[in-house]
């Protein structure tokens, strides 16, 4: 948006309902609006300046009417931008609309550029530059668990993990501050510093990371299959769309040779994942189809191990349980209708199953579903930072980079501390700056100083 | 007779009043200092040292400016030291045990020897303020009865601890502000009258025991730099004899002593309530906070050539006496020790240095200036400092010239100032490096180059000094021009000779300069890749400037961006009328903080503590509204 907006013409914009629709909100806001348009509004009761919502005809300017409407008005600064403002609710056809929009643009009023609302509201005093930020980032929210997460965020002020990443650098840089100003009074004690920059840098990485996944979020959960070849993924992958389609019947066709395909599971949306697909023998092939898995898995919300109920559990398979074993997931033994072996694996779930011959193929679903309805309801613990923080995380990066290069070239104290220093000052912009007395504070606490 | 009106007073004769009495003196405004007691003028009171990390910054910024501290610490200092010199140039700094009798003497000399400088003995009882200004002082002569009144032009207070001084030795509590001086009562009701808050300080000091007491042959023996390197830029000289000090520590037999008798501390009976300093803190403190310390250190320091009185750093207690004498002897080589003087702690009045002004005149009082410990501050350089320049203020007031202020990437001083009279204090505030974010900017070996100048314009640094400092600078800038433009071609010796001091081989030609930029090389590495030797200063003190410059030019290039963001905050005026309720996205607490302290500039309100730069956004958002000027990124 241009900053250089001038704020004393009236501006309007089609604000919900494009036509055709039921019905359509113009929303319209600036000086003078209740005046310039009242000659054009047949009210029942006569416009009044205060808050109130009424039924009015809507009239051309040559006082023709266009459409009888619903008429919110808001009195400065009681609005949303603080100025004094008007929606006008009317028939949400192209035409009514249109003739609306002629009406205003007569009456000296201009379309909104995108979002001078908001800048109004800032200007105003409606609303920090923060909150109109915040605003901007609700838009990109598409999964329940992270619309909680926003407004955690906006009710806490300081994230538990942004305010940790602080506490981490001001330690650090007290260390490097009592090895200067109390060099000879406190014996310093042995730190590494290279290890808790390695910590610093992946708490910034993981929080950028969470951001970036819920930016491109017009993703919905991932279901991943995965499991040795042969275990019979794909024809699960195939009975499980089969199954839930035939149960959910508003969804469209899809490709059948995507190895990705929709699926809704409980109230969302889910894209089942299948991971099989190389099966070439050939010890580089075998690792890259089980690094690629592994990509897979990583980025689930929820994973089910497909075994061979003849072949068992392979090694392999109990890796896999122990590296994702944080993500939900649960063991589901195939081909039931071959063998009575039931081949169990640590404490995870295991659920039989014969892709083939569909039998327990609904005991599997309902349980998958229910996994999918407790993670769709577990609020994630993670903190989500907003679009201008994320751009300050990303430029901490480069800087803790630079710190841990001057801290593994044995630069002294006072210049790491000016590495320190800078990235701080970057993190200022996501949190409350550092004042010189937390940094002294951090070192009386954690030293012993004074002569 | 001379108009009053061109007169300053000093009241007070410690180390910022001696600084303030010096300087309004030299600056050729008639100045008279009034003293409790002549002869505890320019007393150290406390260690018998000068300097240290970030102090030994201020000397040097006094010394540059025109200031004694840093003279009469080179002629009567006993060991002088450099700490951090494993460290860079910037956080280097210099310091020195010093005589204390005779600090204090060459002192007094200086002062009565200093034309336009009288000295008066008594007490000052009052303030005369007319319309907001100050008139004079209520003087009372111990030899009279009654008081009277002596005007002057402005006043410069510097009355150190004594204001309500309060001493604690166990539970035993006498008036004083320092052992065996009354202190001044009247002053701290006067200045409560007149509009100031006071804030209640306590600061501590150890036992001094008699040397002869000691047995030294076990401990650990400290000594001083040989040679010892001075402080002042100018002509002075290092000629007393050089001492040694020694090391010993506690241990867990004294630190059982310690918490057996905690209660009768008054720290933690509950009897002293003033608010001490957090890094300078009593040995009880060190004990229970740091419970797994199984020793500290404390280092034995001579009071004075002529004196046995031995100054034990890091044992400042107000504990009774008998406890003093019990824990003492439990420390190694102290089994027979005699205390000469129990240890004791201070309470005492402070006023809030927030209503201070950048120049430390009284905001609401023009031509009061108060200077020292009275501001809330700790440590000698700290009040010198801060004597120094009310003194020159103080003088420029009655010479009708403006205040001189300093920045915070001018000088310690700078930072000090700006500290206390923008954030206030919470504890006695003391110097570190830290506090200055420009420090790579702000050393000792650059104060001459940073304030010279000033002290030479403003007639305080004399002609001759003022010579010495031009010489200097010059053969810095012939260094630094040679560096930049002699260029070194590869050759088979130079690759040679970089390659056998760890360093790689040059490429393509380079100029000195940029060589030197190689961490692994020193300024002389750098010089003996020039065939012909070159006609520049072989002077350490100018080739650590001149290398230290080159090494930190890219962190000052940063620093220097990040001054000026600040001066655009700077740009951005907040008028006093600013109705920060009326500003969206301001906290409570912060809208409270910005009423009360009415900042000038955006830069003055992103000092104010708790302040999110989304909060000076939302503020600058607010005033660009009102007058649409260019906008500074904030």
């Amino acid at each position: 948006m241009r900053s250089n907006l001038e704020t004393h013409t009236p501006i309007f914009a089609l604000t919900s309902g494009r036509p055709p629709s039921a019905v359509s909100a113009i929303r319209i806001s600036g000086e003078n609006i209740f005046s310039l348009l009242s000659p054009y509004l047949r009210a029942k009761t006569p416009l009044q300046r205060r808050r109130r919502m009424f039924l009015s005809e809507v009239l051309s300017p040559v006082k023709h009417k266009i459409d009888e409407a619903l008429i919110l008005s808001f009195v400065s600064p009681h609005s949303f931008t603080g100025e004094d403002t008007l929606e006008l609710h009317c028939h949400g056809t192209k035409l009514i609309v249109k003739e609306i929009e002629k009406l205003l643009l007569h009456l000296g009023a201009r379309p909104a550029e995108p979002g001078e609302f908001t800048y109004r509201a800032i200007l105003n005093g409606k609303m920090s530059p923060r909150d109109a930020e915040d605003l901007g980032d609700l838009f990109l929210i598409q999964r329940p668990v992270d619309l909680h997460a926003f407004h955690e965020r906006r009710e806490r002020s300081l994230s538990d993990q942004i305010d940790s990443l602080r506490r981490d650098l001001i330690r650090l840089q007290s260390i490097y501050e009592t090895a200067i100003d109390f060099s000879e009074e406190a014996e310093a004690a042995h730190f590494v510093s290279s290890q808790s920059l390695r910590e610093i840098q992946s708490t910034v990485t993981n929080l950028i990371h969470r951001y970036e996944i819920i930016k491109t979020n017009a993703r919905p959960y991932k279901l991943a299959l995965v499991g040795r070849p042969n275990a019979g993924k794909s024809s699960l992958f195939n009975a499980l769309l089969t199954r839930t389609r035939s149960i959910v019947s508003d969804i469209p066709g899809t490709t059948r040779d995507s190895i990705e395909d929709d699926i809704s599971l409980g109230d969302d949306d889910w894209k089942l994942i299948d991971t099989a697909g190389i099966r070439t023998t050939g010890d580089t092939l075998e690792k890259e189809g089980i690094e690629m898995s592994r990509l897979a898995l990583r980025d689930s919300d929820m994973w089910l191990l497909v075994v061979d109920a003849k072949e068992g559990i392979h090694p392999q398979d109990k890796q896999l349980v122990e590296e994702f074993g944080s993500i939900p997931h649960a063991i589901i033994c195939n081909k039931m209708d071959l063998t009575d072996q039931r081949p169990q694996c640590m404490s995870t779930k295991t659920i039989p199953v014969s892709a083939k011959t569909g039998e327990n193929l609904l005991e599997l679903l309902s349980e998958i579903r229910s996994m999918a309805n407790a993670i769709s309801e577990t609020p994630r613990r993670d903190y989500l930072p907003s679009t201008t923080e994320v751009q300050r995380l990303q430029k901490l990066l480069p800087l803790l980079n630079e710190l841990m290069a001057a801290d593994q070239a044995g630069l002294p104290p006072e210049l790491l501390s000016e590495h320190a220093a800078a990235t701080l000052r970057e993190l200022n912009g996501v949190t409350d700056p550092v004042t010189q007395d937390e940094i002294l504070g951090r070192i009386f606490s954690d030293f012993c100083i004074g002569k | 007779m001379l108009d009053s009106s061109l007169k300053i007073i000093i009241v007070g004769g410690g180390h910022a009043g001696c600084e303030a009495a010096l300087a309004g003196a030299r600056m050729g405004v008639p100045t008279t200092l009034i003293s409790l007691s002549r002869d505890k003028i320019a007393e150290m009171s406390c260690n018998p040292s000068i300097g240290g990390v970030g102090k030994g910054q201020l000397v040097k910024e006094i010394d540059a400016l025109g200031g004694e501290m840093g003279r009469n610490a080179d002629y009567t200092g006993i060991q002088f030291k450099r700490l951090n010199t494993r460290k860079g140039s910037a956080v280097q700094s210099s310091r020195c045990q010093s005589d204390k009798v005779l600090y204090a003497k060459r002192m007094r000399e200086t002062l009565s020897q200093t034309p336009n400088l009288s000295l008066l003995e008594g007490e000052v009882k009052g303030l005369l303020v007319e319309d907001g200004e100050m008139r004079g002082v209520v003087f009372q002569d111990p030899a009279s009865l009654s008081p009277r009144e002596i005007l002057c032009g402005a006043v410069v207070i510097t009355t150190g601890t004594f204001m309500r001084g309060l001493m604690h030795c166990g539970s035993s509590q006498r008036r004083g502000g320092r052992y065996g001086e009354l202190d001044s009562l009247g002053l701290s009701e006067e200045l409560e009258r007149l509009g100031f808050r006071l804030l209640r300080l306590k600061t501590g000091t150890p036992a001094r025991l008699l040397r002869e007491s000691i047995d030294f042959s076990g401990l650990t023996v400290q000594k001083g730099d040989d040679p010892p390197q001075k402080f002042s830029f100018a002509e002075t000289q290092i000629s007393l004899p050089q001492i040694d000090c020694y090391l010993t520590s506690t241990g867990i037999e004294t630190h059982t002593i310690i918490q057996n008798n905690l209660s009768k501390s008054p720290l933690y009976s509950g009897q002293i309530k003033g608010i001490g300093p957090r890094y300078c803190p009593s040995i009880e403190d060190k004990v229970v906070k740091f419970p797994d310390k199984a020793r500290h250190l404390i280092f034995l320091e001579p009071e004075s050539l002529s004196s046995s009185w031995i100054y034990p750093n890091g044992l400042s207690t107000s504990l009774p006496q008998d406890v003093q004498e019990q824990f003492l002897r439990t420390l190694p080589g102290l089994e027979e020790v005699k205390v000469a003087r129990p240890g004791y702690a201070v309470e005492y009045d402070a006023i809030d240095p927030l209503q201070l002004t950048h120049s430390l005149e009284a905001r609401h009082i023009r031509n009061l200036f108060l200077a020292g410990q009275i501001n809330g501050t700790s440590g000698y350089e700290e009040a010198g400092a801060q004597g120094l320049l009310a003194g020159i203020n103080a003088a420029r007031s009655v010479m009708k010239a403006p205040h001189l202020k300093l920045g915070r990437h001018q000088a310690y001083l700078g930072v000090m100032v700006d500290d206390l009279v923008t954030l206030g204090v919470t504890e006695p505030y003391r110097m570190f490096t830290s506090r200055a974010e420009f420090r790579l900017s702000l050393r000792e070996d650059n104060a001459d180059l940073r304030l010279s100048e000033i002290g030479y314009e403003i007639g305080l640094l004399t002609k001759d000094d003022y010579k010495l400092f031009c010489e200097r600078k010059k053969k810095i800038h012939t260094l630094q021009t040679y560096l930049k433009r002699t260029v070194v071609k590869p050759t088979d010796k130079g690759n040679a000779t970089l390659v056998s001091l760890g360093s790689s081989p040059l490429a393509y030609p380079q100029t000195l300069a940029q060589i030197l930029k190689r961490p692994e090389l020193t300024l002389a590495d750098t010089l003996a890749l020039v065939d012909t030797p070159p006609t520049v200063s072989h002077q350490k003190s100018i080739q650590d400037v001149v290398e230290i410059e080159v090494k930190y030019e890219g962190y000052i290039t940063i620093q220097r961006e990040e001054m000026k963001r600040l001066e655009n905050l700077d740009k951005v005026g907040l008028p006093p009328s600013l109705d920060y309720s009326k500003i969206a996205g301001l906290s409570n607490e912060i809208r409270q903080k910005l009423t009360e302290r009415k900042p000038s500039s955006l830069a003055d309100a992103s000092k104010v503590p708790g302040i999110t730069p989304a909060a000076l956004t939302a503020i600058l958002f607010h005033v660009k509204r009102k007058s649409p000027l260019a906008t500074p990124s904030v």
